[in-house]
C-alpha cells in the first residue's frame, strides 16, 4: 500500500476522530454515572466484539468466546482475592491464562471445520460453564465469587471508565496494526478460502490458532475489568447469550473492517441499555424486558443478515462504489465483493 | 426402577432420533445447520397443547395438525429465507439464530409464564417380561419407531427419496439429471421440521410446555449428530438411542447436572481427535 493513500485516508479521519477522543475523554464530566456505566460496559463490548472478530474471518464461528471473557474475569477474581495480588498482576494473568487455554484447546479442534468447528466450540462453552459451575472449591460454584477488591481501592465509576476506555483503546489499535500486518491479510485470505491460501504456503492451522489465542488474550483483558469494576460475578454473569451477542455485534457492524465489530457493539449496547433504562421505568413492562430484548435482537440480526449480508462495512463499501469513489483506498480487496461469509462449504 | 430408567431411556432416545434424523437430512442435502430446530419441537408441543386443551381437539387429531403445521412452515423458511443460504454455513446459523430467538420469545406471549401442561390420553400399565410399564411411554416409543421405519424405507425407496439421496451426494450432478434441487430442498426441510414437531408433540404429555423447551433436544441433537456423523441417518438413530441411555443413567446415578456435561465432553473429545465426527464425512 503507498505512502499517500494512507497519509489521505489520515487526514480525512483526523477531524472525527480528534471530536471523538476528546468527546470521549470529558464524557465522565458532564455524562453522569448512569451513562458512564453504559459507557463502560460499551468499551468492554469493543473489546471483545473486536477480539472475535479476529477468528471469525478467517471463516470459522467459534461460539465460545463468552468462555475466555469468563476464564479471565475468574482467574483475576481467583487471585485477588485468594491470594491477595496487585491487580496489575491479575489483569496481565486474566489474558495470560484464557489465551493458553484457547491455544490448547484450539491446537486440535480448528481442524474441525466449518458446522464442526461451531459444534466443538459449543461443546466447550457448554463444558467449561458446567465446570465453573460445579467446582466449587475453586470457582465458589453457583454462589459465585463475592467482594473482589477494586482497583487500587477506587470504588467510584470515573477510573473505571478510564481504565476501560484505555483497555478498548489499546486493543483497537493493536487489532488496526494487526489487520494492517502480514498477519491480518493472511487471515482474510484464509478467509476467502482456506485451500487456496495453504496452497500458496500460509500454515492455515498455526494462523487460526494464533488468532483464537490472541482473541482469547484480550476477551480475558476485558473479563479481568469487569470483575474489578462489577465485584461479583457468578457463572450467570457470561451466560450463553454474551457469545450470542458477540456474534451480533460482528455480523451487524460486518467483520471485513476492524470498525465493523466496533459499530455494531457501540450502536447495539447503546440501544439494548436504553431499552432496559425506558422498561425498568415503565411499570409492569420489567418482566417482559428480557424477551423484548431478545425479540429486538432477533429482529436486527434477522434484518441485517436478510438485507445486507456484510454488515454495515458491506453496506459503505456498497453506496462508495456506487456513488463513484474512484481510488477508494479499501486496501487490497475491491469494495463491496470482499465477503466474510464463504461461499463454498463442502 | 431399572426397567423404568431403561423405557425413559429409549423415550428419550427415540425423541432425539426425531430431531437428530431431521436436523441430520437439512444438513446432508441443504449443507446448512437449522438453528430452529428445537423451537419445530417446541412448536409441535405448543400446537397440541392449544388445539388439545384449548379447543378440545382430539390428541391425536391435534398432533397431525402440528406435524402438517410445522412441516409446512418448514417449507416456507426454506422457501422464503433460507434459500438464499444453501451451502453458506455463517449466513443459514445467523438466520437461524435469529429465528429461533424470535420463535421462543414471542411464544411467551402464547405461553404465558408458567410452563402448561397437557393431560394423558393413554393411561394404565402394560406389563412386560414381568415389569410393568407406563403405556403412554411405551408409545411414544412405538410410534417414533414406526415413522422412522417408514422414513426409512422412503428415502432408500422411493423416487422421491432416491432424488434426496442424489443432491445429498451431489447436488450439481443431481440438477443436470433433471432433479429440481430446490423442490428437493424444500420438501427436506418441511419432513424436517415436521418430524421435530412429532417429537414435540409426542412427548408434550410426558414434560411441560415452555417457550424455551426445545433448546436442551437441540443440544443433544447437536451431540448425536457429532457421535452419529452429519448426514447419516442410521448413525444418528444409533447414536440417539446411546445417548438417551447415557443421559438417563447418568441422571440417576451420577447426577443430572453432570449428564449434559459428560455428553458434550465427549462430543468434543470425538471432534478434537476425528475433526467430521465418528462416522461423518467431509
Amino acid at each position: 500500500m503507498s505512502k499517500t493513500i494512507t497519509r489521505g485516508k489520515g487526514i480525512k479521519f483526523i477531524l472525527p476522530l480528534t471530536v471523538g477522543s476528546l468527546f470521549l475523554l470529558f464524557f465522565p464530566l458532564f455524562g453522569g454515572p448512569f451513562y458512564a456505566n453504559v459507557f463502560i460496559l460499551m468499551f468492554l463490548h469493543v473489546v471483545l466484539a473486536t477480539s472475535y472478530r479476529l477468528l471469525y474471518i478467517t471463516g470459522l464461528v467459534s461460539f465460545c468466546h463468552a468462555t475466555f471473557y469468563a476464564i479471565g474475569a475468574y482467574t483475576s477474581a481467583i487471585l485477588a482475592t485468594r491470594l491477595g495480588l496487585p491487580f496489575g498482576v491479575c489483569f496481565l494473568a486474566a489474558g495470560i491464562v484464557p489465551a493458553v487455554v484457547a491455544a490448547v484447546f484450539a491446537w486440535p479442534a480448528v481442524r474441525a471445520r466449518g458446522a464442526y468447528f461451531f459444534i466443538v466450540s459449543f461443546a466447550f462453552f457448554m463444558v467449561m460453564f458446567s465446570v465453573i459451575k460445579h467446582w466449587p472449591s475453586v470457582t465458589r460454584g453457583v454462589e459465585g465469587i463475592h467482594g473482589i477488591p477494586p482497583v487500587m481501592g477506587l470504588t467510584t465509576v470515573t477510573p473505571y471508565y478510564y481504565l476501560a476506555l484505555i483497555v478498548a483503546a489499546v486493543t483497537i489499535f493493536v487489532m488496526y496494526r494487526l489487520d494492517r500486518s502480514r498477519f491480518g491479510t493472511e487471515l482474510l485470505a484464509i478467509g476467502d478460502a482456506d485451500d487456496l491460501a495453504e496452497v500458496i504456503g500460509i500454515n492455515v492451522v498455526r494462523h487460526r490458532v494464533t488468532a483464537f489465542a490472541i482473541g482469547a488474550l484480550f476477551a480475558g483483558f476485558a473479563g479481568s475489568i469487569y470483575a474489578h469494576y462489577i465485584r461479583f460475578i457468578c457463572p450467570d454473569s457470561f451466560p450463553l447469550w454474551t457469545t450470542i451477542y458477540i456474534l451480533i455485534w460482528c455480523v451487524l457492524g460486518g467483520a471485513r473492517k476492524v470498525w465493523g465489530p466496533i459499530v455494531g457493539a457501540v450502536v447495539l449496547t447503546l440501544i439494548a441499555e436504553q431499552l432496559r433504562l425506558t422498561g425498568e421505568l415503565i411499570q409492569g413492562l420489567v418482566l417482559l424486558t428480557g424477551v423484548l430484548q431478545a425479540l429486538f435482537y432477533a429482529a436486527v440480526l434477522f434484518i441485517v443478515i436478510m438485507t445486507m449480508p456484510h454488515g454495515i462495512v458491506g453496506l459503505v463499501d456498497t453506496l462508495r462504489t456506487r456513488f463513484g469513489r474512484p481510488g477508494y483506498p479499501g486496501g487490497d480487496t475491491k469494495p463491496g465483493t470482499g465477503s466474510p461469509v464463504p461461499k463454498v462449504m463442502k | 426402577m431399572i426397567e423404568q430408567l431403561v423405557l425413559n431411556s429409549l423415550v428419550l432416545g427415540a425423541m432425539i432420533a426425531l430431531m437428530a434424523i431431521g436436523f441430520t437430512l437439512i444438513f446432508g442435502i441443504l449443507r446448512i445447520v437449522n438453528f430452529w430446530h428445537g423451537e419445530a419441537y417446541m412448536f409441535g408441543a405448543a400446537i397440541v397443547y392449544f388445539l388439545a386443551v384449548s379447543l378440545g381437539t382430539h390428541y391425536f387429531a391435534a398432533l397431525v395438525v402440528a406435524i402438517v403445521g410445522v412441516g409446512l412452515m418448514g417449507w416456507v423458511s426454506d422457501r422464503l429465507i433460507f434459500r438464499r443460504f444453501h451451502g453458506n454455513l455463517i449466513g443459514a446459523l445467523v438466520v437461524g439464530i435469529a429465528l429461533s430467538l424470535g420463535f421462543q420469545n414471542s411464544m411467551w406471549f402464547a405461553l404465558g409464564p408458567r410452563p402448561v401442561g397437557i393431560s394423558s390420553v393413554i393411561t394404565g400399565t402394560v406389563t412386560i417380561f414381568g415389569a410393568s410399564v407406563s403405556a403412554e411411554r411405551l408409545l411414544v416409543v412405538a410410534v417414533s419407531m414406526v415413522i422412522i421405519s417408514a422414513l426409512a424405507w422412503f428415502i432408500r425407496s422411493s423416487k422421491l427419496g432416491k432424488a434426496m439421496r442424489a443432491v445429498q451426494q451431489d447436488s450439481e450432478a443431481a440438477l443436470t439429471q433433471g432433479i429440481n434441487v430446490k423442490r428437493i430442498c424444500g420438501l427436506t426441510f418441511g419432513i424436517a421440521t415436521a418430524l421435530a414437531a412429532l417429537a414435540g408433540g409426542l412427548v408434550a404429555p410426558l414434560f411441560h410446555v415452555a417457550p424455551p423447551m426445545g433448546t436442551q433436544p437441540l443440544l443433544l441433537t447437536f451431540i448425536v449428530v457429532i457421535l452419529g456423523g452429519l448426514g447419516s441417518i442410521m448413525g444418528a438413530l444409533i447414536a440417539s438411542l446411546l445417548i438417551g441411555f447415557q443421559q438417563c443413567f447418568m441422571s440417576a446415578y451420577v447426577g443430572p447436572e453432570w449428564a449434559l456435561t459428560a455428553s458434550f465432553a465427549l462430543a468434543m473429545l470425538i471432534l478434537i481427535f476425528r475433526p467430521t465426527g465418528l462416522m461423518g464425512y467431509e
